[in-house]
């Protein structure tokens, strides 16, 4: 570290002005497993986010590579999905059916896992594409809004119409719009995004505002930076950890929420297994057979709570202030004063 | 005093233990406060040393009042505490413990104080009455003690909101609203700091004609030397962490016996830069986690030499009684080469 | 100093912010009310020369220095820079205008992005003004720069938030500095930190100076800073210039009554003038609706009929022609020293902790 004694030599100057430190990657992947070691439940969360895109990828990846590679689809679960009469109705977890089987004989863990990579997917890609629209609306709602420029008009625009798609409550519009578009993957994604959007552009807009005011920027504008760098340099960049802390914890919300619409009977076809379907089917056998909603229950808590610890950990990562305590580095100290 | 980062505010929170326990936790000592080790009586007993016992001013008027109530009522909520301890409704630090009775001050000599002295009526009178105090003795309490306060037209002030009213004026408030629980020692952070330079005049003079009104101890926190200079009788220097010099104001502004004090006293500028450079204090505060081994100010001290670099450090000792009297301690192992010190 | 040519000549201007009425009140006919944050300010800065700049909050000596380095336009009034009005400049001719002109701001914190490196951060006015420069040839300059400031190169790949209060300065200096600008605006650069660090960034300032020769306008409530630094000192109140001269002639001699009452509302580290002490009574009026005539009449001990009528030009006042005061009564209280002015406040009308009317003084910035 810098110290008032120590005097620079040329060599470590030339080292510091020549590029980053060597391995400085390496001290980053470093500082994060520290903070994640420092937090357990974000480890938790990470370790759980892992396995459960691992798992399914491989769920999807799979089947589709042995048919190329072999010419026979191989899965990684253990039994077909969704198959009807496989075996005996009803019958509890085992090591044999782990979550046993269902009303039609299916076993309820491949179903249950079979339901993940569609589930997820549709996390991903509602809490995505939602992202996507709404931090680009927000981020012209919120940089551009000198009073008596078009701009300005524009950005009144779109806080208006985000209003009205705010007041409407989410999981009822949602129901509506698949409703009137007829039930099917696409149109349920469409429908739960058309609600889903707004909330980012809030967001955007709110963290737009408080940054756009900081005396970093005004330092910039005061440096001649044009508006449109200000924009993606300072703005954009503080705005990320934010949006990405959001997003993931957005994921979960989602699959709730889409579940929900499944459950309900609008979303996807009962032919594909998803967990909102598989609970609609189950929901009478609460009693007679708990481990048929249990298993679904139990699917959709753990990759809902991943998203959530990992969510809240990301913001630790994505803050270079927090690596302050966790990293070893001393404050550089100003070199003494020379007269 | 201190700069930022002594520990100095710590110092003041932990006095009436309005640290958040955890993280913060007291490890070690005592705090002794009108007999009793504050230390050792449970946590939720704390709330009846507050108050009554120990008052408190901040430095943000606008934080640590509620913006959602008026002035009157949040003054007239700690009278009413107050009165309830007093009368034995709700439990104090001791049963038998009253609010600081400020009847029995010396009244101040009309010359010393620039306005003149001023106690109302009802801020001295001890209340004889039972039972659960009345809405309109509290009202009139509140009116007292603003006007305690130098303020002139009280009926208008206590209707309104603290945001209606100046930084100035926001913090007579608090100031009244400290001195209506009637404290024994009022610890005051940092109180003028958010105020201009003639505003912060003001207050301080209230505060000093305050303290010959109703002498009450007060512990005033101030990273200004200037209103330490101005304020205080005995002045404690504080330095990452460690109080490093205490004593009389006079011999800690005049003849200061620790190499940091007198670094302190001599960075304030106070030249014109025909005159040459400022004298400044080399390096920056330590980091409170990884502190120097033995005197914490070894790695800026001029006049260190090895065994301040070792532990322990130097034990806060007292030294022979100067011109001004007084207790004068120093941390410090050569406190007679501080005043020609380089 | 004062033979020096003039770089920046500020003409009787002026920065209003208006503000929005209610329906009710448009329904009303209320009139269109402003922030009166500067009325009406003329004075120079020449090559080289650094003026000090104090006021309380309110007092407009923030918006004005933003208005001096544009990052606010005038509601009247020139800014003459090198003999150009750069009042209303805009787009591309501001930006390149701007290498002139660099701003240290108060906040150590806030003006340094957290999510910047060392490098990235001084770097900024280079890049924004010589686009196209490679991030080796940057990094170069920047090695280059931070000694000046009193840092080693080493740092170029830290965070701000890895560095004291008084670091964080520097690199905001050295920021400032990587333009070689002709102005440095510094706004309340000491108000953050400690005495001793502060002692540390002043004479930094000031070698800064004596060997870049660029003009300083240090912005700040703070007169010893102001002492210091300053060749030339200009007093401001509720938008208006009170008090104008050389550093030595303003803070031995201050003629205005607002310079003599916050002269002695400074606490002075000196424990032998405890007790000589003078406090002008009432609060700083709002900017809305200032007080006609003299600004400072509603608070001044000195107050006569005709300051509350009619407004006070700024004069010449005294044997030293640079120095300017705006008070009717000048002559009579030119003499008068700030701890005298005790004896004064008995005589006058009873204090009162809030002018009256002025209870709502809104945080108009300061």
């Amino acid at each position: 570290m810098v110290t008032a004694a120590a005097p620079a030599t040329k060599a470590a100057a030339r080292a510091g002005v020549a590029a980053r430190p060597r391995g400085a990657l390496k001290a980053n992947v470093f500082l994060i497993l520290r903070i994640l070691a420092a937090n357990p439940l974000t480890l938790v969360g990470f370790i759980l986010v892992v396995l459960v895109s691992l798992t399914a990828f491989l769920i999807v990846a799979v089947p589709a590579v042995s048919l190329l590679a072999i010419g026979r689809s191989v899965s990684i679960l253990p039994y077909p999905a969704l198959d009807v009469g496989a075996f005996p109705i009803f019958q509890g977890p085992s090591l044999v059916h782990l979550f046993g089987t269902d009303q039609s004989g299916a076993d309820v863990f491949s179903n249950v896992m079979a339901a993940l990579p569609t589930d997820l997917g549709i996390g991903f890609a509602v809490a995505g594409v939602s992202l996507i629209i709404g931090s680009l609306l927000g981020l012209v709602a919120g940089f551009y809004d000198t009073p008596g420029t078009l701009s300005a008009g524009a950005s009144v625009a779109i806080l208006r119409v985000t209003d009205i798609f705010l007041s409407f409550p989410t999981l009822v519009l949602a129901l509506a719009i698949t409703a009137a578009w007829g039930r099917g993957e696409i149109q349920s994604e469409l429908a739960v995004i058309v609600t889903w959007w707004p909330f980012y552009v809030r967001l955007t807009r709110g963290e737009v505002l408080s940054i756009k005011v900081q005396p970093y920027v005004i330092a910039a504008r005061a440096a001649g930076v044009s508006e449109s760098r200000i924009l993606f340099r300072h703005v954009v960049r503080n705005l990320l950890e934010p949006l990405i802390v959001y997003f993931s914890l957005d994921v979960g919300t989602v699959i709730v929420t889409y579940s929900t619409i499944s459950y309900v009977g609008v979303g996807v076809p009962p032919s594909i297994p998803e967990w909102g379907n598989l609970m609609f089917s189950y929901q009478d056998y609460l009693l007679s057979a708990p481990w048929t909603v249990l298993s679904v229950t139990a699917a959709i808590f753990i990759t809902v709570l991943a998203f959530s610890l990992l969510g809240d950990g990301l913001r630790d990562i994505l803050d270079p202030r927090s690596r302050r305590i966790m990293s070893t580095t001393a404050a550089a100290t100003p070199a003494a004063e020379r007269p | 005093m201190g700069e930022t980062g002594c520990g100095k505010s710590t110092l003041g929170h932990s006095i009436p233990r309005l640290l958040p326990e955890p993280p913060a936790k007291v490890t070690s000592g005592k705090i002794v406060f009108q007999g009793t080790d504050l230390l050792k009586i449970p946590k939720w007993r704390m709330p009846g040393v507050r108050g009554t016992g120990i008052g408190m001013i901040f430095q943000e008027p606008i934080n640590s009042l509620n913006p959602a109530y008026r002035v009157g009522d949040q003054i007239a909520e700690s009278v009413r505490i107050r009165k309830l301890r007093e009368r034995g409704i709700m439990p104090a630090l001791k049963p038998d413990v009253k609010g600081f009775d400020y009847s029995k001050r010396e009244l101040p000599k009309a010359s010393e104080v620039v306005t003149g002295p001023f106690i109302p009526p009802n801020v001295t009178q001890t209340l004889k009455t039972r039972g659960p105090p009345m809405t309109k003795e509290i009202h009139q309490e509140v009116l007292d003690f603003l006007r305690l306060v130098r303020i002139n037209d009280p009926e208008r002030i206590v209707n309104l909101f603290p945001h209606e009213l100046s930084g100035g004026m926001r913090q007579r408030i608090m100031i009244a609203m400290a001195l209506s629980g009637k404290p024994a020692l009022l610890i005051a952070d940092e109180p003028t700091s958010a105020l201009d330079v003639t505003i912060q005049a003001q207050v301080l003079t209230l505060m000093k004609e305050l303290m010959e009104e109703v002498r009450t101890s007060i512990m005033f926190i101030s990273h200004d030397l200037g209103v330490i200079a101005e304020m205080a009788d005995d002045v404690g220097v504080m330095y990452a962490g460690h109080m490093v010099e205490f004593g009389p104001v006079a011999e800690i502004f005049e003849s200061p016996r620790h190499p940091y004090t007198k670094a302190l006293l001599r960075s304030i500028p106070n030249r014109y830069k025909d005159e040459g450079v400022l004298p400044s204090l080399s390096g920056s505060v330590p980091n409170l986690s990884k502190l120097p081994v033995g005197c914490t100010f070894n790695p800026r001290c001029p006049l260190a030499r090895d065994v301040c670099r070792v532990k322990p450090g130097p034990p806060f000792a007292l030294l022979p009684p100067g011109p001004a009297g007084g207790m004068h301690r120093t941390a410090c192992f050569f406190p007679d080469e501080v005043p020609s010190m380089p | 100093m004062s033979s020096a040519p003039t770089l920046v000549q500020i003409e009787d201007i002026q920065k209003y912010f208006p503000l929005t009425r209610s329906l009710t009140e448009t329904l009303r006919g209320h009139a269109k009310l402003a922030i009166r944050a500067v009325d009406g300010v003329s004075f120079n800065v020449n090559h080289g020369e650094s003026v000090g700049l104090i006021g309380e909050s309110g007092s407009g000596k923030t918006t004005l220095g933003w208005l001096i380095s544009r990052l606010h336009e005038p509601t009247a009034g020139r800014i003459l820079f090198e003999g150009q009005d750069v009042a209303h400049l805009q787009g591309t001719r501001l930006r390149a205008w701007r290498r002139n002109v660099q701003v240290v701001f108060q906040d150590p914190v806030g003006s340094l992005d957290p999510r910047m490196r060392v490098w990235e951060i001084v770097s900024e006015p280079i890049r924004a003004q010589e686009p196209g420069l490679g991030r080796a040839e940057l990094r170069r300059r920047v090695a280059e720069l931070l000694p000046t400031v009193g840092l080693m190169p080493e740092i170029l790949d830290q965070y701000p938030h890895e560095f004291s209060g008084g670091g964080r300065q520097r690199l905001s200096l050295a920021r400032a500095l990587s333009l070689r600008p002709k102005l440095i605006v510094l706004d309340e650069p000491t108000s953050a930190l400690d005495v001793a660090v502060q002692a540390q960034i002043l004479n930094r300032l000031v070698a800064l100076q004596s060997e870049f020769r660029f003009a300083y306008l240090l912005i700040t409530h703070n007169v010893s800073a102001v002492k210091y630094v300053a060749d030339r000192v200009a007093v401001l109140y509720l938008g208006k210039l009170a008090e104008i001269g050389s550093v030595r002639e303003v803070l031995e001699h201050p003629t205005h009554p607002y310079t003599k009452a916050l002269l002695a509302a400074l606490p002075v580290p000196d424990v032998r003038r405890r007790r000589a002490r003078y406090r002008i009574s009432g609060e700083i009026p709002t900017l809305i609706r200032p007080p006609p005539g003299c600004r400072f009449a509603t608070r001044c001990p000195f107050v006569i009929d005709r300051c509350r009528v009619e407004e006070p030009l700024l004069r010449s006042i005294g044997k030293d022609p640079t120095h300017l005061a705006a008070c009717h009564r000048a002559e009579e209280v030119i003499d008068i020293a700030p701890e005298t002015l005790m004896a004064m406040e008995g005589s006058g009308a009873a204090p009162s902790p809030i002018a009256p009317g002025s209870h709502l003084v809104g945080t108009t910035g300061g």
